[in-house]
């Protein structure tokens, strides 16, 4: 199933995107698309982990980036799972905050201090 | 003729700034034909046949004005033609009508487009006929002897393209009508992208039907033409039917009108057909073989300039001669999808990727994944050849 993994990654980068910029909720919908099509074995016309490979890569060749061009060529699937599982781990963390931040109220940081301690 | 002068015509060009190489998809427009299309919704939009008012007198003589101008581009006569939606549907007209009976042969080529297998393949799961396919070279390309072996005198219908939509080749089509004739049977041609890009003569051809599109001669979308001999029109039944289509109409029985208004049913597409009357004036204007010595001319570049590519594997004929300025090929073991993607973003360059329609074909072939294609039209220039394979060079160059 490592083929599902771009997509799959995708979805969960699009989906955390997409709750906070609404123009991006269309990609988590054919992340979606895409993934399940790889699941089930579906023959799809251009995948969604292609199309976004692609405006990345012309994206750098258009700016005359050609090594980073050939980079993201090259390294697609695993730039996507490093981006996606530090977005993942990100996103836990912040809502971890958050959720202790409505319980307990407003933080223990004091003025003086550099930066806010949590205690777990 | 000047493609420069030619250019200025196409708004889209103008507008978009676009290198567009998908024109066995649909063509742009000329300002002639959407001028064409709007006169008629402003001025005199109505229906035909129908209304006795000057605005309908109107749009009935534009429209049939229209079939005359067909019938003479295409070498016919003007009740020879009938309107329809599109290729696909005049090729469906005739699966469903040609009044196929258990146990009738049907052979085709596994080229064609989907439009003109699917409709066949159809009467084979239904268990009315037979189909037979005719397989081609490496080339695209097909002998005579394996149509001979093909037809015989239980074939009702030989199915075939006058230009391949993949490969760009053209079939011995003279003498494959030769010899589906000698055996008693009808020949469809699928000339949707024939009749754009060659002056097709259908007496000369003596095919018994030929169908093609308006969109790929710079015409609207929406409109197709099925030319069919009259005879041979008279034996088929409408495969809908509605106003216009009648002669009389009594409660419990209906008298047909002749060919070609017992396929016309409801109320048309006169502005389509009307952008169409346009298109082909505006062709007629160039001259078809004037379209065809520049068309043999960028096809003869684009080959060349490909080819100097290492790593691609053109799909057909390798001479430009046997073959029109339509180019399917496949770079290394890149996915097509993204070649087509990244030469959009990158430079504005429209090419059409994947399948075309025409699975079986690129199967054969060993495209699995499909192809890229271009395919270019009177508007495209050697110049724009040079950007599309300079950009080629340098995604394999990142892509490698």
């Amino acid at each position: 199933m490592i083929f599902c993994i771009p997509c799959s990654m995708l979805l969960i980068i699009f989906g955390i995107i997409g709750l906070f910029f609404p123009k991006y909720r269309p990609f988590v919908k054919e992340a979606w698309k895409c993934f399940v099509n790889k699941l089930m074995m579906r023959k799809c016309e251009a995948s969604f982990d292609t199309k976004v490979k692609a405006s990345l890569v012309a994206y750098f060749m258009k700016r005359g980036n050609m090594k980073m061009a050939k980079f993201v060529n090259k390294y697609f699937n695993i730039i996507v799972t490093i981006f996606g599982i530090i977005i993942v781990v990100v996103s836990i963390y912040l809502t971890y905050l958050f959720v202790k931040w409505i319980i307990l109220g407003q933080s223990p940081c004091t003025a003086e201090e550099a930066t806010c301690k949590i205690e777990i | 003729m000047n493609p420069e002068r030619i250019r200025e015509d196409f708004p889209v060009l103008r507008k978009q700034n676009v290198i567009y190489f998908d024109n066995a998809c649909t063509t742009l427009k000329p300002q002639q034909v959407i001028d064409a299309v709007m006169n008629y919704y402003e001025n005199y939009s109505s229906c035909a046949g129908r209304s006795v008012h000057k605005l309908a007198k109107e749009t009935e003589e534009k429209f049939e004005e229209v079939r005359n101008k067909v019938s003479k581009f295409i070498g016919a006569k003007r009740e020879e033609i009938v309107f329809t939606k599109n290729t696909t549907e005049a090729i469906n007209l005739i699966a469903y009508s040609l009044g196929f009976k258990k146990g009738d042969k049907v052979v085709t080529t596994i080229l064609e487009h989907h439009s003109a297998l699917l409709p066949f393949q159809l009467l084979v799961k239904k268990g009315i006929i037979n189909l037979e396919f005719v397989y081609p070279n490496d080339e695209a390309e097909f002998n005579l002897k394996s149509w001979k072996e093909k037809i015989d005198k239980n074939t009702k219908l030989v199915v075939i393209h006058h230009t391949s939509n993949v490969f760009g080749s053209n079939p011995p089509l003279k003498e494959i009508i030769k010899i589906a004739h000698e055996n008693g049977a009808f020949v469809l041609v699928d000339a949707a992208q024939g009749v754009p890009h060659y002056e097709v003569n259908v007496k000369k051809l003596d095919c018994d039907f030929l169908a093609f599109s308006s969109h790929k001669m710079l015409g609207p979308t929406g409109v197709g033409c099925l030319y069919g001999k009259y005879h041979a029109l008279e034996q088929l039944e409408p495969f809908i039917l509605g106003g216009n289509t009648i002669k009389e109409v009594k409660v419990n029985n209906f008298k047909l009108d002749e060919p070609p208004y017992k396929f016309e049913a409801g109320i048309q597409n006169y502005a389509g057909v009307i952008g169409l009357g346009a298109a082909l004036d505006y062709l007629r204007k160039i001259g078809m073989k004037n379209v065809e010595k520049y068309e043999k001319s960028l096809s003869e570049y684009l080959m060349e300039s490909l080819n100097s590519i290492d790593e691609i594997k053109i799909y057909g004929p390798k001479e430009f001669k046997r073959r029109c300025a339509l180019v399917s090929f496949n770079i290394s073991s890149f996915n097509p999808h993204e070649i087509a993607m990244i030469l959009d973003k990158t430079s504005n360059i429209a090419v059409r990727s994947g399948m075309f329609c025409a699975q079986p074909a690129l199967e054969y072939f060993g495209a699995i994944n499909g192809a890229v294609r271009a395919s270019l039209y009177i508007y495209n220039t050697k110049e724009e050849i040079d950007i599309f394979v300079g950009q080629l060079k340098k995604i394999l160059e990142v892509m490698k």
